[in-house]
C-alpha cells in the first residue's frame, strides 16, 4: 500500500510538470500577442515591441520555459500583464469568492437530490420516481445562460414590480455596498446559488439514484430482507452507506473545479469571483494569471484524486490498481 | 452517466473525476460481464428466437416517454435536414429596414381551390422577424442543422477517439494503460477556454470545424474511459478465455466477441453526450464563440438573449430556447430508455 | 504678429468667445449636502494610477481624484481648471506659457504648485515611462528641459514647431502630485504598489478603500480648490452584466451609470425618475479598405484599390438606414473623420454617397468587373471575394458588416465574407497590409488632428513601424493640408480656428471623394441619472464634458436629491 501512494505521489508529480510544460506551451503557442495597438491611433508599435521583449516574450516558448518553472518552483507566479499585480494576490481576492459560490450550489444541491435520488430508487417506477426523472432531464437541458438570466430578471426585476417594491433580490454583487453581513452575504447568494444548483440537482439526483438501485440489488441487500429487517433498516442502514461513496468521491474530485469559478453565471450576477477573471485573461492572453489558475486547479485535481484512489482502494477489496 | 455541474465552469465543462471513474465503469463492467457470460450460456444452452439487441428494441418500445421522445426527435431531424432545402436561403434574405417584426401577425388570404375562392389566414412570419428583418422560423429550422451536426460529429469523434484508445489501454493494459490514463489526466486538466481561443485564432475564426475539433478534442475522455473499463474487465471473462484457447486472433477477440459486448454503456453515454454538447455549442455561441453570420446556430440566435427579454421582445429567444431545450430533453429520455433497455439487470 | 498673445478659449463648439465659467460650488436653497452616490462600472479598474489606466474602468475612477490643468466646459470649449486663464504664446508661437492658481492643495495640505505641473509631464515625456504618452510629448524640445518651472505659479513648454494641436492633446490631463510620483521610477511605475490605492490625491474626491472586483469608495475632499463637493461619499460598483447595470439606474439601486449600452438605452429612457442623456462619442467606426494595387506581400492584387471600385461600394449602400439598424437608433452616420462631438465637425464639408444601385452596377463595370456565371463579380480570372474582417464579440459591428455583406452580394456581386476576428489578431493581417477590407474603429482625442491616420508617411507596413494609415493611400494634397492643420496656430482662437476649419474642409473633401476608407458612424452614448442634482446638459444635452476626466471640477457642484 505505502509503495502504491509513493508511486502515485511521484507519478502526480511528474504529471503536474508534464501539465505545467503542456499548458505554457499552449499559452505562448495560441495566436495572438497580449499586447497590442487596438484602437488608439496614438498607440505606438515600438513600445509594445519593448514591453514584450522585457517579459521576454519574443522568444520561442521553450526558451521561455526553464524561467518559468524555476519562478513555479519558488511559488512565484508572476504579475499579471493587465493588472500589474501579483497573480498570486488577484487568486486571493477571487478565489474564495466563487469558493463560497459554487460551494453553497453544491450543498444545496446535495442536500435536494441525495434524498430525491434515494426516495427515486427505493420506489421504482412509481410516480415519484417517473416525476423526479422527467424534471431532473428537464433540468440537465436547460442552458446554465438561459437559466441565469431568467432568475435574474424574475427575482430581480419582475418580482421587485410585482410587489410593488416589497420584496426582491439584488441585482448585482456579493455585498450591498459598506455592508459585511452573513445574512446580505446569502440574499445575495439566493439567485446565483439558484441557477448553479437547479443545473446540478438533476445530475446527482440521477446518480444517486442509479448508486443506491445499484446496492439494492445487491445480493446482500437481498439476505438483509430476507432476514426479515425492516425495510427501513436495510436501505438506510446498509443500502445507503454504500450507495453513498461513489457521490462523495465523485463531489470531492469536483471540488477542485471550484477554483476556477463559473463564467456565466459570475458575469450574469456580477459575482467578483475566478470565473469571469480566468475568461478575462484569456481573451486578454494575460499569461501569468492563466496558468497561476490553472496550474492551481491541476495541482487541487491531482491531489484529491491521489485521496480518492487511496480511500476507494481501502475500502474497496475488489479494485486492485 | 450522468454530468452533474452543466454550467461551463472556468475551464472545464465536462466531468472530472478520473479514479473513482475508473471504479465505477470498472463495477459496471463487471455487471455487464457477468450479463454477457449469462448470455453466451443462454445462446449455447438454449438458443433463443429473439436475441439480446431484439429484446432491447422491444422493452425500448415499451417505455412511453422513450418512444414519444424519439418520435419527436425524428420530427425535430426530419425538420431540420429537409425544410432547408425548400427555404434555400430565406434565412439569410434581410430586410434591414424593418427589423424586429412580432410574431403570429395574421392576415386574411384568398385563395382559390377548384374555381372555389375563400380567405384563410396567413402570415408572412409565423415567428416574427429577427434584428435585420430576416425570418425567425426559416432561422431556427436552419439553425438546428449546425446544432445537430455539431452533436452529432462530436459525437462520432467521441467513440472513434475514445474507443480506439480506450480498448487499447484496456486490452493490453500494462504501460499502455498507464500512459493512456496519464493522457487523460491532462485533458481533464486543460482549460476548455482557453483551448477554444488558441484553435479559434489558428483557424482564423470559428467554424463548423473548430467547433467539432475543440469539443471531441476535450471529451472524448469519457468513452474512453468506459471502453477500457469493459476490456479491462471483459477480456478476462471466461468466453473470451474459450476464444483465445481456440486460438483466435486478438483482432477477432476485439472485434468478435468484446466489442459487442461493450456496446451498451456506449451507447447510453454517447446518446446523452449528444445533449451535452448541443447545449455547450449554445453556451459557446452565447460567449460570442459561434459560427458566423449570416449562418445562424441555436447559440447565436441566443446571444441576445438578455437584451431581447429587457425589451419586450422574448418572441426572439423564445423559440430558439424552447427548441433547445426541447430538442436536448428528447435525447436525454432517449438516452434514458436506451439505458434501460439494454440493462441486463431487468431480464 | 503680437508679443504675448493670449490664447482665449480655443472654440471646439462654435466660432465664438467664452466666458470662463464660474467655478466653485452653487449653493441655494435646493442644494442638500451630503449623501453618497453610487455609480457603474462594467469591469473592474485595472489601475489607479494615472499614468499607467489604459482602459476605461480605470479613468472612470482616478477621474475624481486628480485636478487638471484645463477642461471642456458644457459646449465642448477649452476652459481653464487648475489653470489661471488661457495659455500665452511666444512671438514665434513655440513657447506656450501657463499660469496655475494659487491656493490649490493636495489631500496631505502641501500645496499645488508648478513643479507638480512640470513633474508629471516630465514623467509621461520619460521614455522610460513604458506608455503611449511619451510620443503625445514629443513636440517638447527636450523631454526634460523642454517643460520647466519659471516660478511656483508658472509652467513653460518650449516646442520644436508651431504645433497647434498642443492644447487640446496636452495640457487637457490630469497633475499627480510630485511627492509621490516624483519619487517613483518611471521604468517600474506600471508594479508600483500605490496603483491599487492613490495615497495622495488633490481632485475633488480622495480615495478611501477598495474591495477587489466589486467597488472603490471615494470621500469629499475639503481642501478642494474649487469647493468642498456636496457630495460627501462616492461608490463605484462593478456591474459585469449591462442589463443589469440598467435596471439598476431604473430602480435607484445606483445614481449614474455613465455607459448605458444602446441595447438598455431606450428602456432607461422610458423609465420615470431617470434623467438620461444621449450623446456622441469621441470615436468612430470606418471601413478600411486596402487601397493600394496589391497586398504589401505581393502575393495578389488588392480589390479596393481602384477608386471607381470604392465609389462604387459607396453608391451602392444605403448608409442611414444601414446605420439606424446596425445601432438600434443610437448612431450617427458619418461621411468624414470628424464627429459631432468635435467642434470642426461640419456636415457640409463632407461628400455624401446617396444610394444609387444603377450609377454603382456601371461604376463597377467601368472598372472592368463583370459578372461571372454564379453571381460573383469577376476580373481577369480573379473573383471579386474577399474576406471582411471584423471584430468578434462586437454585435452592432457585426450586424453592420453583415447587412453590407447581404446587400453588396445581392446588388453588385461581390462577395464578401463576414470574418468575426479574435481581437488580438485582428490587427495583424491589416497592419501588414495584407487585407481587403476591414471594419475598425478609432478613439479619439477632441482635437482634430488626423495625422498618424491619414498622412502618408504613416502608412504602415511601407513607411512607419507604428503609423495607423492602413490604408496605404497616398495624395500630396492630402499631405499637405494635414500638415498646414497641425502648424495653422494664429493670434487668436478664432482666426486659428477659422485657418485649422478650412485645412479640414480640404481634408474631408479629399477623403470623400476619393473614399480613402468608408466612414460608417459615431456611437452615440448613453448616460443615465437617478438622484442627482445639480448634472447640467451639455450642449445639447450632450454629457461629453463630464465623461472621463474632460471637466474634473464640475462633480462638486452635484448633490444628491436624497443624502443618506
Amino acid at each position: 500500500m505505502t509503495f502504491y501512494v509513493i508511486r502515485r505521489v511521484l507519478i502526480g508529480f511528474l504529471l503536474l510538470v508534464f501539465m505545467s510544460v503542456a499548458f505554457f506551451a499552449l499559452t505562448r503557442l495560441t495566436p495572438g500577442p497580449p499586447f497590442t495597438t487596438g484602437e488608439n491611433p496614438r498607440a505606438h508599435q515600438e513600445l509594445i515591441d519593448r514591453r514584450m521583449h522585457n517579459l521576454g516574450l519574443d522568444q520561442p516558448w521553450y526558451t521561455q520555459y526553464p524561467a518559468y518553472l524555476n519562478a513555479l518552483a519558488h511559488g512565484n507566479l508572476g504579475d499579471s500583464y493587465v493588472y500589474n499585480r501579483p497573480v498570486t494576490e488577484l487568486l486571493q481576492q477571487r478565489v474564495p469568492n466563487s469558493l463560497i459560490l459554487l460551494g453553497a450550489a453544491l450543498i444545496v444541491s446535495l442536500l435536494i437530490a441525495i434524498p430525491l435520488g434515494i426516495f427515486a430508487a427505493t420506489r421504482q417506477y412509481s410516480i415519484l420516481d417517473v416525476g423526479t426523472s422527467v424534471v431532473s432531464y428537464v433540468g440537465i437541458s436547460i442552458p446554465s445562460f438561459v437559466l441565469g438570466i431568467f432568475l435574474l430578471l424574475a427575482g430581480a426585476v419582475w418580482l421587485r414590480h410585482l410587489t410593488g417594491g416589497d420584496f426582491f433580490f439584488p441585482l448585482f454583487g456579493m455585498h450591498k455596498s459598506g455592508i459585511d453581513t452573513l445574512d446580505d452575504l446569502v440574499w445575495h447568494m439566493v439567485l446565483p446559488v439558484t441557477s448553479l444548483s437547479v443545473l446540478s440537482i438533476a445530475g446527482f439526483s440521477r446518480f444517486m439514484r442509479a448508486s443506491m438501485l445499484e446496492v439494492l440489488h445487491q445480493d446482500y441487500v437481498r439476505t438483509a430482507k430476507a432476514k426479515g429487517l425492516a425495510r427501513r433498516t436495510v436501505n438506510y442502514k446498509h443500502a445507503l452507506r454504500n450507495a453513498i461513496l461513489p457521490i462523495i468521491t465523485l463531489v470531492a474530485l469536483q471540488t477542485p473545479q471550484f477554483v476556477s469559478g463559473a463564467i456565466i453565471t459570475e458575469g450574469i450576477f456580477s459575482w467578483p469571483g475566478m470565473g469571469l477573471l480566468a475568461f478575462q485573461a484569456t481573451v486578454d492572453r494575460d499569461y501569468p494569471v492563466i496558468l497561476g489558475v490553472v496550474m492551481l486547479v491541476a495541482v487541487l485535481t491531482v491531489i484529491f484524486n491521489l485521496l480518492a484512489d487511496i480511500a476507494y482502494a481501502v475500502v474497496d477489496p475488489r479494485i486492485r490498481y | 452517466m450522468a454530468e452533474p455541474i452543466k454550467e461551463v465552469t472556468g475551464f472545464q465543462s465536462l466531468m472530472g473525476g478520473a479514479g473513482v471513474q475508473q471504479a465505477l465503469d470498472a463495477e459496471e463492467a463487471l455487471r455487464h460481464a457477468a450479463a454477457a457470460e449469462d448470455l453466451v450460456v443462454a445462446e449455447v444452452a438454449e438458443p433463443s428466437e429473439l436475441g439480446f439487441w431484439k429484446l432491447a428494441v422491444i422493452r425500448f418500445l415499451h417505455h412511453r416517454t422513450a418512444t414519444i421522445s424519439l418520435g419527436v426527435l425524428m420530427f425535430i431531424v426530419l425538420v431540420a435536414v429537409l425544410v432547408p432545402i425548400f427555404q434555400g436561403d430565406l434565412y439569410r434574405f434581410q430586410d434591414y429596414r424593418h427589423p424586429f417584426g412580432a410574431p403570429f401577425q395574421f392576415h386574411a388570404r384568398a385563395v382559390s381551390l377548384a374555381g372555389v375562392s375563400f380567405s384563410i389566414p396567413w402570415t408572412d412570419h409565423l415567428m416574427g422577424t429577427d434584428e435585420l428583418g430576416r425570418d425567425e422560423m426559416a432561422r431556427l429550422i436552419r439553425g438546428a442543422r449546425v446544432s445537430l451536426t455539431v452533436g452529432l460529429l462530436a459525437i462520432l469523434g467521441y467513440v472513434i477517439i475514445g474507443g480506439v484508445l480506450g480498448s487499447v489501454a484496456g486490452y493490453y493494459g500494462g504501460w499502455i494503460d498507464n500512459a493512456l490514463m496519464r493522457v487523460t489526466d491532462v485533458i481533464i486538466a486543460m482549460p476548455f477556454i482557453l483551448v477554444v481561443v488558441a484553435v479559434t485564432a489558428a483557424f482564423g475564426g470559428v467554424s463548423l470545424t473548430v467547433l467539432v475539433i475543440v469539443i471531441a478534442g476535450l471529451g472524448w475522455f469519457e468513452i474512453g474511459r468506459l471502453m477500457r473499463a469493459q476490456f479491462l474487465v471483459l477480456r478476462e471473462s471466461e468466453f473470451v478465455q474459450a476464444a483465445r484457447a481456440l486460438g483466435a486472433s486478438d483482432f477477432r477477440i476485439i472485434f468478435r466477441h468484446i466489442i459487442p459486448n461493450s456496446l451498451a454503456p456506449i451507447i447510453v453515454s454517447a446518446t446523452l453526450g449528444v445533449s451535452g454538447i448541443i447545449l455547450l455549442e449554445a453556451a459557446l455561441g452565447f460567449l460570442g464563440y459561434s459560427i458566423p453570420p449570416p449562418e445562424p446556430s441555436w447559440g447565436n440566435l441566443l446571444s441576445g438573449y438578455e437584451e431581447a427579454l429587457l425589451r419586450n421582445q422574448a418572441y426572439l429567444v423564445a423559440f430558439p430556447a424552447l427548441a433547445l431545450v426541447t430538442t436536448a430533453l428528447c435525447i436525454n429520455l432517449v438516452g434514458d430508455g436506451i439505458r434501460d433497455a439494454l440493462d441486463p439487470r431487468q431480464r | 504678429m503680437r508679443v504675448g498673445t493670449r490664447i482665449r478659449a480655443v472654440a471646439l463648439a462654435s466660432v465664438g468667445l467664452f466666458m470662463i465659467a464660474a467655478c466653485g460650488g452653487s449653493s441655494g436653497p435646493s442644494v442638500k449636502e451630503g449623501g453618497t452616490l453610487t455609480y457603474i462600472i462594467d469591469a473592474d479598474a485595472q489601475t489607479l494610477n494615472p499614468f499607467e489606466a489604459g482602459d476605461l474602468p480605470s479613468v472612470r475612477s482616478f477621474q475624481f481624484m486628480f485636478p487638471s490643468l484645463y477642461e471642456l466646459d458644457k459646449n465642448l470649449g477649452v476652459i481653464p481648471g487648475l489653470a489661471d486663464g488661457m495659455p500665452t504664446l511666444s512671438s514665434d508661437l513655440k513657447t506656450w506659457t501657463v499660469k496655475i492658481k494659487s491656493g490649490a492643495k493636495w489631500s496631505d495640505g502641501t500645496p499645488i504648485t508648478a513643479n507638480d505641473v512640470v513633474t508629471t509631464a516630465r514623467i509621461q515625456a520619460s521614455p522610460n515611462l513604458d506608455t503611449d504618452a511619451a510620443f503625445d510629448w514629443s513636440p517638447l524640445t527636450d523631454p526634460v528641459n523642454g517643460v520647466t518651472a519659471k516660478d511656483d505659479h508658472t509652467v513653460v513648454y518650449t516646442l520644436t514647431s508651431t504645433f497647434a494641436p498642443f492644447l487640446a492633446v496636452n495640457l487637457l490631463g490630469f497633475i499627480a502630485p510630485a511627492e509621490v510620483y516624483g519619487k517613483i521610477d518611471p521604468a517600474k511605475m506600471r508594479s508600483d504598489p500605490s496603483n491599487d490605492h492613490p495615497t495622495v490625491t488633490g481632485g475633488p474626491f480622495l480615495f478611501d478603500k477598495r474591495v477587489p472586483g466589486s467597488e472603490i469608495d471615494l470621500v469629499a475632499n475639503p481642501n478642494y480648490y474649487a469647493g468642498k463637493p456636496h457630495i460627501a461619499k462616492l461608490v463605484e460598483k462593478v456591474i459585469t452584466d449591462s442589463t443589469a447595470a440598467a435596471q439598476a439606474v431604473i430602480n435607484g439601486d445606483v445614481n449614474w451609470d455613465p455607459e448605458i449600452t444602446a441595447g438598455a438605452l431606450d428602456t432607461v429612457k422610458a423609465a420615470a425618475g431617470v434623467q438620461s442623456s444621449e450623446y456622441p462619442d469621441l470615436g468612430y467606426y470606418d471601413i478600411r479598405f486596402n487601397d493600394r494595387q496589391k497586398w504589401a506581400d505581393g502575393s495578389r492584387n488588392t480589390l479596393f484599390g481602384d477608386v471607381n471600385v470604392r465609389r462604387a461600394f459607396a453608391y451602392a449602400l444605403d448608409k442611414d438606414s444601414i446605420v439606424k439598424t446596425a445601432t438600434a437608433g443610437h448612431g450617427t452616420p458619418l461621411w468624414g473623420d470628424l464627429v459631432p462631438a468635435q467642434a470642426y465637425y461640419d456636415a457640409n464639408a463632407v461628400v455624401k454617397y446617396t444610394q444609387d444601385i444603377a450609377k454603382a452596377q456601371s461604376l463597377i463595370a467601368a472598372a472592368g468587373w463583370t459578372k461571372g456565371s454564379d453571381g460573383i463579380l469577376q476580373k481577369n480570372g480573379q473573383k471579386f471575394s474577399a474576406k471582411f474582417y471584423v471584430r468578434a464579440g462586437k454585435p452592432q459591428r457585426i450586424q453592420a458588416v453583415t447587412i453590407m455583406s447581404e446587400e453588396l452580394k445581392k446588388n453588385l456581386g461581390m462577395d464578401l465574407q463576414v470574418t468575426p476576428t479574435d481581437f488580438k489578431i485582428f490587427y495583424k493581417p491589416i497592419q501588414a497590409g495584407n487585407f481587403d477590407l476591414a471594419f475598425a474603429g478609432f478613439g479619439i482625442s477632441a482635437d482634430p488632428d488626423d495625422y498618424t491616420i491619414f498622412h502618408s508617411s504613416q502608412i504602415r507596413p511601407e513607411n512607419s513601424k507604428s503609423g495607423n494609415n492602413w490604408t496605404g493611400f497616398v495624395n500630396p494634397d492630402l499631405d499637405a493640408a494635414i500638415n498646414a492643420e497641425r502648424t495653422d496656430l494664429k493670434d487668436t482662437a478664432d482666426a486659428t480656428f477659422a485657418a485649422r476649419k478650412a485645412d479640414m474642409n480640404k481634408i474631408e473633401h479629399i477623403l470623400g471623394d476619393n473614399v480613402v476608407v468608408y466612414f460608417m458612424w459615431a456611437d452615440n452614448v448613453g448616460m443615465g441619472f437617478n438622484g442627482v442634482n445639480g448634472v447640467v446638459g451639455g450642449n445639447g444635452g450632450a454629457m461629453n464634458y463630464v465623461d472621463q476626466d474632460r471637466n474634473v471640477s464640475t462633480f462638486a457642484q452635484w448633490s444628491m436629491a436624497n443624502p443618506k
